[in-house]
């Protein structure tokens, strides 16, 4: 028994000792940082405002874009330590290599780190940044001219040549990089990029290039040095670019400290340390919002907007993204091949009640595009009546009065495939809908998905169901939203072909002119709305909740410019 | 003994062989790989080009051969999204999940005890049902919900814990808390019924009849063997733990291999995903081997039935 007894007790005391040493083990990791605090030191200038920059309107004459804004010297007072300001989100980055990544996460801090050519304002308009003009002599040629004295935060001067290597890098399949497709979409000619001297790099383009600041809007730059010298895995984790900030720790799933440089070349921002937090629970990112841990927090639920806001020190910040959410219509599959069947689906719906009951925010789309002058096209309105009779039209009936329509005889029913979390309210939004279209006499069933799964449908050969919940984002020209919709697209879910929109947007894609793109858009958004391959359904607004000690205000395209925040007075 | 051993870590190489197999398998699940890691936007010859590379034009067979052979030397390539080694990504994460793990795994362990003897000693009493039903509440609660009650309670009402990251012990309470409750009820009931049984046998009756105090009896007679259950028991739980931390890791944005491993099927980096669940697996197969050697060791009657 003495034995026995001396072997469990053994046994019980080595668990005991593995558990006591494990908490000292592993990567040491930074406790939370404290919560957001006012600001302990007058706010910097505010930003020059940077001038905005759009393509060329003639051919042969300068573009518009005008200089950015000189360097703005920071007050020499007494430093004082401030407080990090926390931003919490959903995941972490994979990767802070910006080549490998198309996701916001990555972008919404690389970019602080890693500065582009150009980059879009907080108006959405593009605007100048590490060039300081762009002259375009004729429509297949682009001039960039580089500010100068602009270092990397490793201490190279950043030069045309490093400009020349990331778009190579960009390309090469080493990287796999999601802008990739998006570069030779611009049609560069890779073998001729010139740079005549350290800051001048001209591009030359087999066909003309409206979406060249468009596209140059998601390319950091990149140190050709660097990149020749660190390894795959310091690339990933240690990004050396010219921006105001460099990343001074990253623990994975759990922290990104960035510090502000001293030696940043533009406007210094009033932020000196950030730390962004991966978050993955709605419920903990929320609870960290509401005990003053955090200074901004992304995706709150709309379910939880109304106790933020009755919550002292914090509130909800909104605003109309640029992610199209949408339930395509596969136009290949009966009766969904006539038009009459899509619209009748579009005015089947109930949008408005899907926005004011479940989303509580929002406005109804007309078209996918998020082009800046308002299209003239009016959205669908809610009508079961007409949408009745534009089925009746067609021959979808119920001739035998059970209250289900039958084409060709046989009772019609439908699927909707949603994702089930990816977009807000996805699976709910799909619900909603086919409670509508059941109403009409089509009954409809909407099954969630995991993502992966519903991406494999989409992909190689449609499988989808006939209606799939899907969307798109995020663009802001008028033309890459509608590129979701052409024939060619690779990831098109509807199957739907319209000689006309393919023609009008095969002129949009080399026309440079400002107006006549306008007009060109305005025309592919109603020919869309007109043969509605999809049920447009609304813009995603994207919750922000923001402790009132921080100056937020949230864009459209999902990025949290860091050097535009401010401490509250 | 020994021949109890080399079995057990015979039939676990065979498991581990399953593990690779169903590890390699997943990601052909849906089809073709490649669909499930493209972006929508790549062309039919970024698709091919990405195909070739990943060498998923080859037939599976060989494919596997090729990944068993690097996965024994911790070689499960290079993550999709990153380029980083897959297995370094889940090794940097292992420490944070195995200190959540452990920590579950002690107070659980530590807590059921008490409750059990309690249970067992007070029988029918109300001592007895107010362990009961706590144990039964607690193998009853979802993880989860449990998870968002404690930081409401303890980190947004009273604010004595931290919500969620990692960093100091302050950090780990609630994680730790919410993990291991399902496994502090399951071990209380273990050892109330353990110990009742314990109790009956003739060496108590002898112990007691020999005027030795009753906590005498139960601790140092009744308590010794009925542990013996427990033991094996809270080895096996390890591995329950080690998947439960999944869900833990993602309430309490703990930063460990669960997490990692869900994000990985999100952005389908199936290198990863395979470098994490073979790792957890196998883990969970030397626990089992590990417990069965330490049950043959403590019990004779296994290792005496085995010879």
């Amino acid at each position: 028994m003495k034995k026995q007894l001396g072997r469990v007790t053994v046994s019980l005391l080595l668990l005991a000792m593995v558990l006591a040493l494990l908490p000292g083990c592993g990567t040491p990791a930074t406790p939370a940082p404290e919560p957001t605090v006012a600001p302990t030191e007058p706010p910097a200038p505010e930003d020059t405002p940077v001038p905005e920059a759009t393509p060329a309107p003639e051919a042969t004459a300068a573009p518009e874009p005008t200089p950015a804004p000189e360097a703005t010297p920071v007050p020499t007072e007494e430093p004082v330590e401030q407080e990090p300001l926390v931003i919490v989100i959903g995941v972490d980055p994979i990767t802070l290599n910006g080549l490998q990544s198309r996701a916001r996460t990555t972008g919404n801090i690389i970019w602080h780190v890693n500065e582009r050519l150009v980059a879009r304002g907080s108006d959405m308009k593009m605007a100048l940044l590490l060039a300081e003009s762009i002259e375009q002599p004729d429509d297949l040629t682009w001039v960039f001219n580089l500010h100068e004295g602009v270092m990397f935060s490793n201490g190279e001067e950043f030069t045309s040549a490093d400009v020349k290597f990331t778009l190579e890098q960009t390309v090469d399949p080493k990287w796999n990089s999601p802008y990739a497709g998006a570069i030779a979409d611009l049609t560069i000619d890779m073998d001729n990029i010139e740079t005549p001297d350290d800051y001048t790099v001209i591009l030359h383009t087999e066909e003309a290039a409206p979406l060249m600041l468009e596209q140059l809007d998601f390319i950091g730059m990149y140190s050709e040095k660097y990149f020749s010298e660190a390894s795959d895995a310091e690339i990933s984790q240690q990004p050396v670019g010219t921006g105001p900030y460099v990343v001074t720790e990253w623990v994975k799933d759990d922290h990104i400290t960035l510090e502000l440089r001293d030696d940043y070349w533009g406007t210094m921002p009033e932020i000196e340390t950030i730390v962004v937090r991966p978050i993955p629970d709605a419920q903990t990112r929320l609870a960290e919002l509401l005990a003053g841990n955090a200074g901004i927090v992304l995706n709150i639920s709309p379910d939880d907007t109304e106790r933020v806001d009755a919550t002292e020190g914090v509130h909800m910040a909104t605003v109309n993204g640029g992610r199209e959410i949408f339930i395509g219509i596969r136009t290949n599959i009966e009766p969904f091949t006539d038009v009459r069947v899509r619209q009748a689906l579009n005015y089947a719906t109930n949008v408005e009640a899907i926005l004011d009951n479940l989303l509580g925010v929002g406005e109804r789309m007309a078209t996918g595009s998020n082009y800046p002058v308002p299209s003239p096209v009016e959205a669908y309105t809610y009508d079961p009546q007409k949408a009745a009779d534009l089925l009746d039209e067609v021959g979808v009936v119920d001739s035998d009065g059970d209250g289900v329509r039958e084409w060709n005889g046989v009772p019609l029913s439908v699927e909707i495939a949603s994702p089930n979390g990816r977009y807000v309210k996805d699976a709910e939004i799909a619900q909603a809908v086919a409670g509508d279209l059941t109403a009409i006499g089509i009954p409809t069933e909407a099954k969630a998905y995991e993502w992966s799964v519903l991406a494999d449908m989409a992909m190689g050969e449609n499988t989808l169901p006939a209606l799939h919940l899907f969307g798109f984002g995020t663009g802001f020209s008028g033309q890459l939203e509608h590129w979701f919709m052409t024939k060619d697209f690779p990831m098109n879910t509807t199957s739907w072909d319209d000689p006309e929109f393919e023609t009008v947007y095969a002129e949009l894609k080399s026309t440079i002119d400002t107006d006549t793109r306008t007009g060109m858009i305005h025309e592919l958004d109603q020919i869309a709305h007109d043969g509605a391959p999809w049920i447009f359904i609304w813009k995603q607004v994207d919750f922000y909740g923001v402790s009132d000690g921080v100056e937020f205000t949230p864009r459209a395209d999902e990025i949290i410019p860091y050097a535009e925040l401010h401490w509250a007075e | 003994m020994v021949t109890y051993i080399i079995r057990r870590l015979l039939q676990g190489i065979v498991v581990l062989f399953g593990i690779s197999f169903v590890s390699f398998g997943a990601m052909f699940l849906a089809g073709d790989p490649t669909n499930l890691m493209i972006n929508e936007t790549w062309t039919q010859d970024q698709i091919d080009d990405f195909r070739h590379r990943m060498g998923f034009d080859r037939p599976w067979p060989v494919q596997y051969v090729d990944f068993l052979s690097n996965a024994v030397r911790g070689d499960f390539g290079t993550s999709i999204r990153t380029t980083d080694p897959a297995f370094s990504l889940v090794i940097e994460r292992m420490p944070a999940t195995l200190q959540l793990t452990f920590a579950s795994l002690l107070f659980s362990t530590l807590g059921a005890i008490p409750l059990g003897i309690i249970s067992a000693v007070k029988r029918n009493t109300l001592p007895d049902y107010l362990s009961m039903s706590f144990a039964i509440l607690g193998q009853a609660v979802p993880l989860f919900w449990l998870g968002i009650l404690m930081i409401q309670l303890f980190g947004l009402q009273l604010r004595w814990l931290p919500i969620s990251g990692r960093g100091t012990i302050k950090h780990l309470i609630m994680p730790a808390i919410a993990l291991g409750t399902f496994s502090l009820a399951a071990n209380a009931r273990l050892i109330r019924s353990s110990l009742l049984e314990a109790l009956g046998q003739a060496y108590v009756v002898t112990a007691r009849s020999k005027g030795l105090a009753e906590r005498v009896v139960v601790i140092r007679h009744a308590l010794r063997n009925a542990l013996i259950p427990v033991v094996v028991i809270v080895g096996l739980q390890l591995g329950t733990l080690l998947g439960g931390a999944i869900i833990t890791e993602t309430i309490f944005a703990w930063p460990g291999v669960g997490r990692l491993t869900v994000n990985s099927i999100y952005n389908r980096d199936f290198p990863v995903v395979q470098a994490s669940v073979t790792l957890l697996a196998s883990i969970f197969v030397v626990t089992n081997i590990g417990v069965d050697i330490i049950c043959a060791y403590l019990d004779p009657r296994i290792r005496l039935a085995v010879d």
